[in-house]
């Protein structure tokens, strides 16, 4: 029952995914019918000539009725060609709006929706899900439209010309859908053993694969082997057990299909020899009997592709019914100096809250450092300025202005974020650069890649800014991409600033450079920076210490220090590391 | 056809004997087929002749079941035995491609080749499987009813079986013609689809940074353009095919009315019986409709043609040779001599390296990315073969050892940390299989992962990997740093520059690092200048070749890149915003 109010929810989403272009639809499937007509039009033309055999009427002239047939041979053609080429750039162009809506409402949604779904996962609905849409556009509603439509008005007519043929002519119908729900109901089990290891061969032969560097190295593809071998043969175990089932039906359903001859010949013998069918008639019935079943084949695995169909939508709507984060109006002028107020903030994910009412005043031009152990709320509380997740309670707020009255291209136009783990496109170190500013010139690029200590090294490579990096190209070590990100920073030069460091240990080749870079950064902007090594922030205008989700003090170096708080026994304990490390 | 015959029999060697019986069965099942149309055509001479009684209808009605019956069981053995040797076929073949995959070198399986690699063993061996079991039947029934039928018009009047045999054979370039256009418009598509893909991935996996510089959806305009670019080779693939495909089912419709035609003009001259012109009218509208079921058929075919070629390609690749299995060497002294190596014959990423390591030392690897560092790594541990030189673990040529005995020997430990969708105790027990509980745990304080894992739901059996429970980059490292623990092999090969940046836990990792590197002959691409001070030797590189070679000491008295760097060192930890 759910399921068929999800086919129906399913449809009806489908449709309005259709939306402007259901006029193209509906005159591509006209065209459909017609070539559909047009099939049966040979076979009337074969009756007419049979009549005139028969000297039974009839008009026209065997070479007549050729012709005829041969033009609607070819119209059916043309039609079909019409029809399918519309419904194909009809169908890609609402692949493509779809995918771009999901492209478009991925940037809006809550992050947490990444957390909780596997890239993978977003693949899967992007590519495959979108992809059978295509199915349904192009071949399922025309097709469908055509399968009822066309058989049911070739019946009509052939009902006019005898009812009891045209009775038997149903009848393989009838006996085939029987043997089809049997076919389902009896393999409901066999088939779902199917299902789940035809699911976890793909799943086992995955990990397989990509497990076999790992197995490799420890000398296990034997063990992993074993797995593997295992999952297959009782897949193919499973596969039989469904097949020793389905066989015999299904081989009778075809054999059915084919046999039109069978069902018509006896009974339109018995007919024509009790006088009440024509000859002419008897041996139309039979040729229809020939064609009239085997248009039925289509529908057969309608329902199946269909529900595999929906399943599909229901998971792109699943995406799409995420509300999107609100859009304010109001906008702040990225060339100016701005200040930050977190104002009694609470955040939770789902349940759990991880911040607990916090206040803080962030000035215009200073440099706030939030430190504390891992998974103390730190990083949380400067993901919450870009609005990656919305506060539970409270509001932060820009010169007084909540963020989430602001435009949210103003509000990212305002702030610039460097991450722990610096993300690189698939492209030149010149593109990577570029996005940090719309537009920019090719010395723009290079003076932030100069300000951020990059350029020397993207000078040293073969190709310089050209140069790819990636899967494909030269690999960066995290220091270096760092930079990067910082120079995209420098680029953008937006006027409120988080910095996540990237290390808490020494980094022979990059930190110094590292330190240069985030010099240039930090010039006049509203910043937050995220410290894994306290002796960088001694001279923070005021240092931030949390912990378990609470603010627990905040003030100078000098201050906490003296206070002999949390920060006071952290700032012993690294100097202690720190004297380890060199010693 | 034939590539498909041949192709069959190459991947599926001696079992393709088994598909006979079935191809005989569908032949039978076939010409039961025409018996029907058999009956018909002696009806209508009967009533041609005026002598079809009710006698005869009895008769031919008990024919017809007879056949009736003898089809269908016919059919249902045929498929009941496709269904099972077919798949059979195809379990042999994921077993032996398996199998050769375990066989290949390390090297191979980068991303590139995982993907590849996957996508044979699901889709390919699948569409295998089911082109196998579904349509070799059709296939074989279609044609051989074809066949049949011909012979039969040539019975009736040669003309027609002339006319038939033409435009069927007319029809077959159009065909082929449209399988190499798919083929060749279904690998623009499918280049198409992969760079939508590696946009998404890059889309998904930046999207923070997506958001902060405002180029979120159509405004990431690499993934909108992959769309739009997919958007137009799908469109086209369908629209190139069309016209071949339309015109082939034209051409093989056009045989009904070319019949109607053509037996009318006989009749009129009277060189034909009535009856025989509907008999052949019978048979036209069987083959043309037997022609269009071919022209369905046909795209499988070339599917499976694909999917055999690639299938081969993989049981083609050859692992490395090795001529001892074990390795029998008196000490771990590690020598590079004269080494170069190229990816791809072009550019040398090393170039003729040497240097030795002592047993129990320790060598770090220093240079900015791209200088060789990585390569000399995955040389050591045989996942390429030199393209000059010798690599010799106590004086024998890598080459000659079985690359299982090698790895008996080494513990790696880089930057892609691949989880098994297993349990944290199976996921470390990797490092060696029959450990204790006892012994997992050990390893696992050391590398310091035990107390996270105690935090875990289940402790030790949470499940981890693809779909359980989500683990940072920093405690995947230090699991696999526990299984190399857990595996106490005497070479160590770590990476230490691409180690998860985790700030929070960085300490943790570090000192998980220093347990491993103990009493063993580390190589270790380092970046802690702690790693590199307390190296025995440190090599230097730059573009592919040896910069600086010595200890901490001597490089720092040479003055040289490596005494610039730890000067700047010593300034950045003055420094403070």
């Amino acid at each position: 029952m759910k399921t068929k109010n999800n086919n129906k929810a399913g449809v009806r989403y489908l449709l309005g995914l259709a939306n402007s272009k259901k006029l193209i639809l509906a005159v591509a499937i006209g065209f459909s019918v017609l070539s559909g007509l047009c099939t049966f039009v040979p076979f009337l033309m074969i009756f007419r000539t049979i009549l005139l055999l028969f000297g039974e009427g009839g008009a026209g002239s065997a070479m007549q009725n050729g012709i005829i047939a041969i033009v609607a041979i070819v119209l059916r053609f043309v039609f079909q060609a019409i029809s399918a080429a519309m419904t194909h750039v009809n169908a890609y162009n609402i692949l493509y709006h779809v995918r771009r809506e999901l492209c478009r409402h991925l940037g809006k949604v809550n992050l947490g929706f990444f957390t909780g779904n596997s890239t993978g996962e977003i693949k899967k609905i992007m590519m495959e899900d979108v992809e059978r849409l295509e199915m349904f556009f192009a071949h399922q509603i025309p097709d469908i439209v055509v399968a009822i439509v066309v058989p049911v008005a070739v019946l009509v007519y052939l009902f006019t010309i005898n009812v009891w043929m045209s009775l038997i002519l149903l009848l393989p119908i009838v006996l085939t859908t029987l043997t089809q729900v049997i076919m389902l109901v009896t393999s409901k089990n066999p088939m779902d053993e199917f299902y789940w290891l035809a699911g976890k061969q793909s799943a086992v032969i995955l990990q397989y694969i990509n497990g076999m560097p790992v197995m490799k190295t420890y000398n296990l593809t034997a063990d992993s082997y074993r797995e593997y071998a295992d999952t297959i043969s009782s897949y193919n175990n499973a596969w039989w057990r469904a097949a020793k089932i389905l066989s015999p039906p299904s081989a009778i359903i075809t054999v059915i299909i084919e046999s039109g001859l069978f069902f018509v010949l006896p009974l339109g013998g018995y007919l024509y020899l009790t006088g009440s069918l024509a000859l002419s008639s008897y041996i139309f019935f039979a040729i229809m009997s020939i064609v009239f079943l085997s248009s039925y084949i289509n529908l057969a695995n309608f329902a199946q592709i269909f529900s595999q169909i929906s399943s599909g939508i229901v998971r792109i709507k699943e995406i799409m019914d995420i509300p999107a984060m609100g859009n304010g109006n109001k906008t702040l002028l990225p060339t100016e100096s701005h200040s930050l107020t977190y104002e009694n903030v609470s955040f939770a994910y789902d349940q759990q809250e991880v911040l607990h009412n916090f206040s803080l005043d962030l000035p215009i031009d200073s440099l706030t450092a939030f430190v504390g152990p891992s998974g103390a709320g730190k990083s949380t509380a400067a993901q919450l300025v870009p609005r990656f997740w919305d506060v539970s309670k409270g509001a932060i707020r820009i010169d007084g202005i909540d963020i989430r009255e602001l435009e949210a291209d103003n509000l990212m136009d305002n702030m610039s974020f460097v991450f722990q783990e610096a993300f690189m496109l698939n492209d030149t170190l010149y593109e990577n650069i570029a996005m940090g500013k719309h537009g920019c010139t090719r010395q723009e690029v290079e003076v932030a890649a100069k300000s951020a200590q990059i350029h020397d090294f993207i000078m040293s490579l073969p190709k310089g800014y050209d140069t790819v990096i990636g899967s494909e190209g030269v690999k960066l070590s995290g220091g270096e991409r760092q930079r990067v990100c910082i120079a995209r920073a420098i680029l953008k030069d937006a006027p409120i600033l988080i910095f996540d460091e990237a290390t808490s240990f020494t980094d022979i080749e990059n930190e110094r450079k590292i330190q240069l870079a985030l010099e240039s950064l930090l010039e006049s902007k509203t910043t937050v920076m995220i410290a894994h090594r306290l002796h960088t922030i001694v001279g923070a205008d005021q240092i931030c210490v949390f912990q378990s989700g609470n603010l627990m003090e905040c003030g100078t170096h000098h201050d906490l220090v003296a206070s002999g708080g949390a920060y006071a026994s952290m700032w012993q304990t690294y100097c202690e590391a720190m004297r380890e490390v060199a010693s | 056809m034939r590539d498909m015959i041949l192709n069959i029999r190459k991947i599926a060697g001696k079992d393709s004997g088994k598909l006979i019986p079935v191809i005989l069965l569908s032949v039978l099942d076939s010409m039961l087929n025409s018996c029907m149309y058999g009956v018909m055509i002696f009806i209508l001479i009967d009533l041609a002749d005026s002598i079809f009684t009710f006698e005869k209808l009895k008769l031919y009605s008990l024919i017809l079941l007879g056949v009736f019956l003898l089809r269908c069981v016919t059919q249902a053995i045929s498929l009941s035995k496709v269904q099972h040797d077919g798949p059979v076929i195809s379990k042999k073949l994921r077993l032996s491609l398996g199998n050769h995959i375990r066989s290949l070198n390390l090297g191979f399986f980068n991303q590139n080749s995982q993907g590849r690699l996957n996508a044979i063993l699901t889709t390919d061996v699948s569409d295998f499987e089911t082109i196998l079991t579904h349509c070799v039947c059709d296939l074989v029934k279609a044609i051989a009813f074809s066949v049949f039928s011909l012979l039969i018009a040539f019975a009736l009047d040669w003309k027609f079986g002339i006319a038939i045999g033409v435009i069927a054979l007319l029809g077959l370039p159009l065909l082929n013609i449209s399988g190499t256009l798919s083929a060749r418009s279904g690998k623009r598509t499918h280049s198409a689809k992969e760079n939508v893909v590696s946009h998404l991935l890059e889309y998904i996996g930046g999207i923070k940074t997506f958001r902060l510089y405002n180029l979120t959806g159509e405004r990431f305009s690499r993934l909108d353009d992959a769309l739009l670019g997919l958007k137009k080779e799908s469109t086209k693939a369908e629209l190139s095919l069309l016209p071949f495909i339309l015109s082939f089912s034209t051409v093989t419709s056009c045989l009904i009315p070319i019949a109607l035609i053509l037996g009318a003009y006989l009749l009129t001259v009277q060189s034909m019986e009535p009856v025989s012109f509907i008999a052949v009218l019978l048979i036209a509208v069987s083959v043309s409709s037997m022609m269009s079921t071919l022209g369905s058929l046909y795209p499988q075919v070339r599917s499976l043609n694909r999917a055999c070629e690639n299938m081969l390609s993989v049981l083609g690749e050859k692992p490395f040779s090795y001529e001892k299995e074990t390795l029998k060497a008196s000490n771990a002294d590690i020598a590079f001599d004269h080494v170069s190596f190229s990816y791809t014959g072009k550019e040398q990423v090393l170039k003729d390296i040497s240097f030795a390591a002592k047993q129990g030392t320790t060598t770090a690897l220093i240079g900015p990315s791209g200088s060789g560092k990585t390569t000399i790594v995955s040389l050591l541990s045989r996942f390429w073969d030199v393209t000059g030189g010798r690599i010799t673990i106590g004086g024998q040529d890598i080459r000659d050892i079985s690359p299982d005995a090698l790895t008996a020997n080494m513990a790696v430990v880089f930057q892609d940390v691949y989880l098994l969708n297993d349990t944290i105790m199976n996921n470390i027990k990797v490092g060696k299989p029959d450990a204790s509980d006892a012994e997992v745990i050990s390893a696992a304080r050391s590398a310091n992962c035990h107390d996270f894992i105690v935090t875990m739901e289940n402790g030790y059996d949470t499940m981890i990997g693809e779909g359980g429970s989500t683990i940072s980059g920093g405690e995947r490292q230090r699991i696999s740093i526990a299984r190399a623990l857990l595996k106490d092999a005497p070479i160590v090969l770590l990476d230490e520059t691409t180690s998860s940046l985790d700030a929070d836990n960085e300490r943790e990792i570090q000192a998980a690092f220093d347990r491993l590197m103990q009493n063993k002959t580390v190589f270790v691409i380092a970046h802690r200048l702690n790693t590199i001070m307390g190296a025995d030797n440190i090599l230097v590189l730059n573009q592919g070749e040896i910069m600086e070679f010595g200890n901490h000491k001597e490089l720092m008295r040479t003055g040289g890149w490596y005494a610039q760097m730890v000067e700047q060192q010593r300034q950045a930890e003055q420094w403070a915003v």
